[in-house]
Order: C-alpha cells, then structure tokens, then sequence
C-alpha cells in the first residue's frame, strides 16, 4: 500500500501532468493525421523522454498512445481515412455511417467506448502483471529461452497472413540484433572495424527508421493523397449514446476482453485485435446484413478492443521483457534506458514506478473523453494541414531524434539504412512489425539459449527438465507443429484442385 | 521496386553464405563447445532455408513474375525524385550538419523539401525557418542535446 500513496505523490505532480497534458495534446495531433501511426509518434517521442525522469517519460508514452488510438478514429469516421492502422478494421462502418448523417453517434461511440476499453485494459493489467511476476520469480534461462520463443513464434504465425515473409522478417531482425559484444564471450561480431559497432544496432534509431523514416518516404512518393475538407459542423456527439450503451454491453466487454487478450500476445497490437474483434462481431451478430451499411454494433467490439490493446500488450512487456506490440517493444528500449529493467524484479524493486505507470493509464483514458471532444470539434483544423508541409518537418524530427540517442551521427545512419530497408521490405510484402520483435528479443533470446546450452552440457532434453519449460516448450512445438501442418494442408488442397 | 520472391530468396541464400564465412574465424572459449559464432550461424541457417524455399516458390509460380518490376508511383518523375531527393536530403545533413551547424543544414533541408513539394516559396521560407528554431530550441536549449553549432561558432 506504501507503494500506491508513493506512486500518487509521483503522478499527482505539476510537471508530470502538464507532461501528460502535453502528450495528450501531441498523441491526438498524430493519431488524427493519416499516415502517421501510434507506434511513429512513440518512436519520436523517445529521444524527448530521455532527458526525463522514468515516470512523466512513461506517462508521456502512455498518453500518446491512449490518444493516438482513439484519434484515429476521427479521420477514419470523417473522411473514410484510418488516422493509425488500428482504425482500418471498421473505417468503412464509421464513414457509411458519416454518410447516413450520423457521424456524431459513431465518433461518441469511439470516444466513450475508446476510454472504457483503455480502462479494462488497465485494470486487467494492473491484476494480472502482479500475479504473474510472482510466477516468474521462479524462472530460470529455460523458461526465459521458450519464453522468447514462444513470444516469437506468436508473431510470426499469429499476427501475420504470410508466415514466411514474417519468419524472414523475424529472423533478420534476430541476425541484426547479434551485431557488436556477444553477450557470453564479449567477442566483437559483424562490427567491420567500425568501433561505435561494438555497442550493437542502436534500437530507437532502428525503430525510428523502420517505422517513420520508410512512411516519410512512403508519403514522399504520394503527397498529393491529402483529403477533402471533412464535414465541417459536428453536432452533440453524446446524444443517442445512452441507448446503444444499454444494448451493446455485451459487444463492449467481448471488445474488451479479446483486444486486451490480443494485445498480451507478443506480436500482435491494436490494428489486429480491432480487425479480430469486428470480424468476431458480424459473426456472431443477430443482423449480420446490417454490417458495412452504416451499423454501430462493430465499431463497438473493434473501438473497444483496440484500445484495450494497448493495456494488454503491456503484461508480458513489463513482466517478462516480451513486447506485446510495437509500441511496448520501444517501451522496453526505454524501460533500460531508465534503469528499470523489465522483469519480475522491477515489482519488488521499484513497485511504486509500476503503479505510476497504472496510474497514467487511467488518468489518460480519463482525460480521453474532454480531450477527445475537443479533438472531434477541432478536426477541421488538424485535417487541414497539409502533407507538403509536415513530412519534411516529420523528416527533421526524426533525424534530430535519432541524433539525441546516439549524440553522433551513428544514429542518423542507422535511420537512414533502417528507413531504406523498412521501405523496400514493405514494397515487396515482408512486414516489417517481425523485425522489430526480432531485435528487441535477440539479445535475450541468444542469452538464455547459450546460457541453457552451457548449462545442459549441449543435452537438448534438459529444456524439457522443469515442469513449468515443459508446459512452456511443448506450446511453442505446438504452435510451430500446427503451422506447418496447416501450411502442408493448404497446398495439398490448392494441388487437388489444381488437378481437377 | 518489387522483385520476384526468388530474388529475395537468393539474396537470402548469399546473406546465408556470408555470415557463415564471417563467423568462421570466431575464437571459441576454451573448455566451451559453444562459442559466439553458433546463434548467428543457426539463424542465417533459417535465413537460408527460408530463402530456399522463396526461390522454389518464386521459380514456380505460374502466371510467371517479372524479375523486377517498378511500382507505380517510381514511373512518374516527380514522385521518384521526391524519394531521391528526401534520401539525399539525410544524407546532405549527415555529411554537412558538422561544419555548417544544425540550423543552417536542417533550414537548407526542409526549404529544399517544401519547394519541390510545391509549397509557395515565401510559405516554404516561413515554415523551415519557423520549424527549424523551434527544434533548435527545444531540443538544444531545453533538453541539452549537443546539436552540432557549426558556423554559428563563429558569429557567436
């Protein structure tokens, strides 16, 4: 309980929130804008976050992305244009309703349901992340190794629709992630004489590439693809709300439940447990034909489970150094950043920074719904600036960012080799998301294995020793197994009909 | 640019071939049957095998795949120089932000990007010079991140 009145006294602090305010006020402006996503605005929010202290740095990320996630709901409602890729599920729902004159029900249906899911999230994280540090107290390198692969596994097969191209997004990733000091031996790899090598592939700089630089270059190719003015007169957005709450409940808390489950998994984030939970929704609605005409039921389930998402995929980042999604895969760069390594310890060690962080989760969800309404009225302004102007500017930003990380210009020429590789890897189908987790995972999986190795004298059977690596390893295996058969299925089939 | 799966896969093939011929002269640790060469060789083995794979699958895929093919927006001029130029654009400030300063580079870089954008000369002048002061600012002034101060050395 100490803890809890400690981490109070560390958010209820003038500067924090005016940290979280201003977080708030940046994650709206991104998520609105098409093209720039949640995880971009948390790449470029960390170089910002490194001068700070740990808990406004993880309460800035935390309210951007909370932000970013409902604001991209705006445009996708206003001009048929998903603001963040965990819009896109039910983009075209939320316009034909705009169509029908009804915008003003589904943007308040996604501002509500958008805090009440970001809430659900929290909690579930706030119950679940405890209970299962207990748990991982108790592990050992084995559990740790099918832990990571397991983690890995679930975001090639789970998250992706072409499991190859995931698998050599993954494993490249994995093979960047060995360049500099071996973490056994200390040996320098794949440095090529170049001494700031030794210290590995600088990962915000990376992730600044990945994901800014390649959609910088991407808007480069495209600029003109700037919308319409949007409708420009929005009603009052509560109005109506009351009776759809009392009907829908059931779709709110399945939204919830599956896009906090969802965003747990490794791999998989927001845009999928939106996809998920609308295609969940129209199945087993009573008026499946009402679905694509401009019918509030799906946008229910997807709004609710995207930003329940973002809670979720926060269990296994804190708890086991696993990234749920994305954004928790640069949050774990931070969390190292600030000393609070991620892991069961950081619960015993520095408890009152975790309930700080639980803490901003519900302050952001709360201040989503005021800050939201404003967003909604001012969207005519945010959706008028033009994209000529704000890709250099993104540009600038994301090379000053990669600079303050590095303070030289290694940084920038990793960004710009990373933002290069992203791009053509994106246009020739391999996504990118895979890579990221390879590298963020790399490190610890390369550990555990090499320690495991060393420890079982080479016995491959020993990872199979303990009660908790079996129940562990046999579910990778599984996984892996039910792929395969899946991927061998599939062909058979497409065969047979090839031949008939 | 978009090329046939089986050029990847034969890029992944030689990316295979390389790291093994890297990792060959690793030292290993003494009395240690592992060393600092096994994760990276067991990973670009699965590069391989998945490079093989993409190889067999592009070679038989049928309506045939160019082996290179450019996408739509690299046929028109305008948008391919829009990608060279914002390429050349990093690397200008990479090569020149230590003698010319960060303001002077990052102002030189966005006017240049605005202007080819078609952004009116005047609102391009306005905008860079507005952004850049910010930036300066906040990330110099505020958060003390070394910006490099070039030529603005000498005025000072």
């Amino acid at each position: 309980m100490a803890a809890v009145s400690a981490a109070f006294g560390l958010i209820a602090d003038i500067d924090v929130l005016l940290v979280i305010l201003g977080s708030a006020v940046f994650g709206i402006f991104v998520g609105a804008i098409p093209g720039l996503t949640a995880t971009m605005a948390t790449a470029l929010l960390v170089p910002v976050t490194f001068f700070m202290p740990p808990v406004p740095a993880l309460a800035a990320i935390v309210t951007t992305t909370a932000m970013a996630i409902f604001a991209g709901d705006i445009p996708s409602t206003l001009l048929r244009m998903p603001g963040t890729p965990a819009s896109a599920a039910y983009t075209d729902e939320a316009f034909a309703m705009t169509r029908n004159g009804r915008a003003e029900l589904a943007l308040g249906a996604n501002v509500v349901y958008s805090a009440i899911g970001g809430l659900f999230g929290t909690v579930v994280l706030m119950v679940a992340a405890p209970a299962l540090a207990d748990l991982a107290l108790g592990f050992s390198s084995f559990e740790y190794f099918w832990l990571a692969c397991l983690g890995l596994t679930c975001g090639v097969f789970i998250a992706s629709l072409t499991p190859l191209a995931a698998v050599v997004s993954l494993l490249f990733g994995l093979l960047v992630s060995t360049v500099g000091f071996d973490a056994i031996a200390g040996y320098p790899r794949f440095t090529f004489g170049v001494t700031e090598m030794m210290q590995g592939v600088s990962f915000i700089p990376a992730m600044i590439g990945l994901f800014a630089v390649s959609e910088v270059l991407r808007g480069m190719a495209d600029p003109g693809g700037q919308a319409a003015a949007p409708q420009s007169r929005i009603g009052n957005i509560f109005r109506g709300l009351w009776p759809i709450m009392l009907r829908y409940w059931p779709n709110m808390l399945r939204g919830n439940t599956l896009g906090t489950v969802i965003g747990a998994l490794p791999g998989a984030g927001a845009d999928i447990a939106a996809w998920v939970s609308y295609a969940v929704s129209k199945r087993f609605s009573r008026e499946p034909a009402k679905f694509g005409t401009g019918h509030v039921e799906g946008i229910i389930d997807a709004t609710s489970a995207n930003n329940a998402a973002l809670g979720g995929a926060w269990i296994p980042a804190l708890v086991f150094g696993i990234p749920g999604d994305s954004i928790t895969a640069i949050v774990i760069g931070v969390l190292y950043m600030k000393g609070m390594n991620p892991g069961p310890t950081v619960f015993v060690q520095n408890p009152q920074l975790i309930y700080a962080v639980f803490m901003a989760f519900i302050v952001a969800n709360v201040l989503m719904v005021p800050l939201g309404l404003i967003a909604i009225r001012g969207a005519t302004y945010i959706l008028r600036v033009p994209r000529r102007i704000l890709l250099p500017i993104i540009l600038l930003f994301c090379i000053v960012g990669s600079f303050a990380i590095t303070s030289s210009s290694y940084g920038i020429i990793i960004m710009l080799v990373a933002g290069v590789v992203g791009w053509l890897m994106e246009e020739n189908g391999i996504p990118i998301a895979p890579a990221i987790l390879g590298l963020v995972l790399g490190e610890l999986l390369e550990q555990t294995f090499m320690t495991s190795m060393i420890k079982a004298q080479g016995n491959l059977l020993a990872f199979f020793d303990r009660p908790l690596s079996v129940v562990l390893g046999a579910l990778t295996l599984l996984v892996w197994a039910g792929a395969i058969l899946g991927a061998v299925l599939k062909a058979v089939r497409a065969r047979r009909a090839a031949a008939a | 640019m978009r090329v046939n799966e089986a050029v990847i896969g034969a890029l992944l093939l030689a990316l295979m071939a390389a790291v093994f011929s890297a990792t060959a002269a690793f030292p290993r640790m003494p009395g240690q049957p592992y060393g600092p060469d096994l994760f990276p060789r067991m990973i670009a083995g699965g590069l391989g095998l998945a490079g093989a794979l993409m190889v067999l699958r592009g070679l038989l895929s049928r309506p045939r795949q160019p082996l290179a093919a450019l996408a739509p927006w690299a046929r028109s001029a305008r948008s391919a120089g829009a990608v060279a130029l914002a390429l050349a654009g990093i690397v200008f400030y990479i090569l020149a932000a230590d003698t010319l300063g960060f303001v002077v580079s990052a102002f030189a870089l966005l006017a240049v990007l605005m202007l080819y954008l078609g952004v009116p000369p005047l609102a391009a002048a306005i905008t860079a010079a507005a952004s850049t002061l910010v930036v300066e600012y906040t990330f110099a002034s505020l958060m003390r991140i070394p910006l490099p101060r070039g030529l603005l050395v000498v005025l000072a």
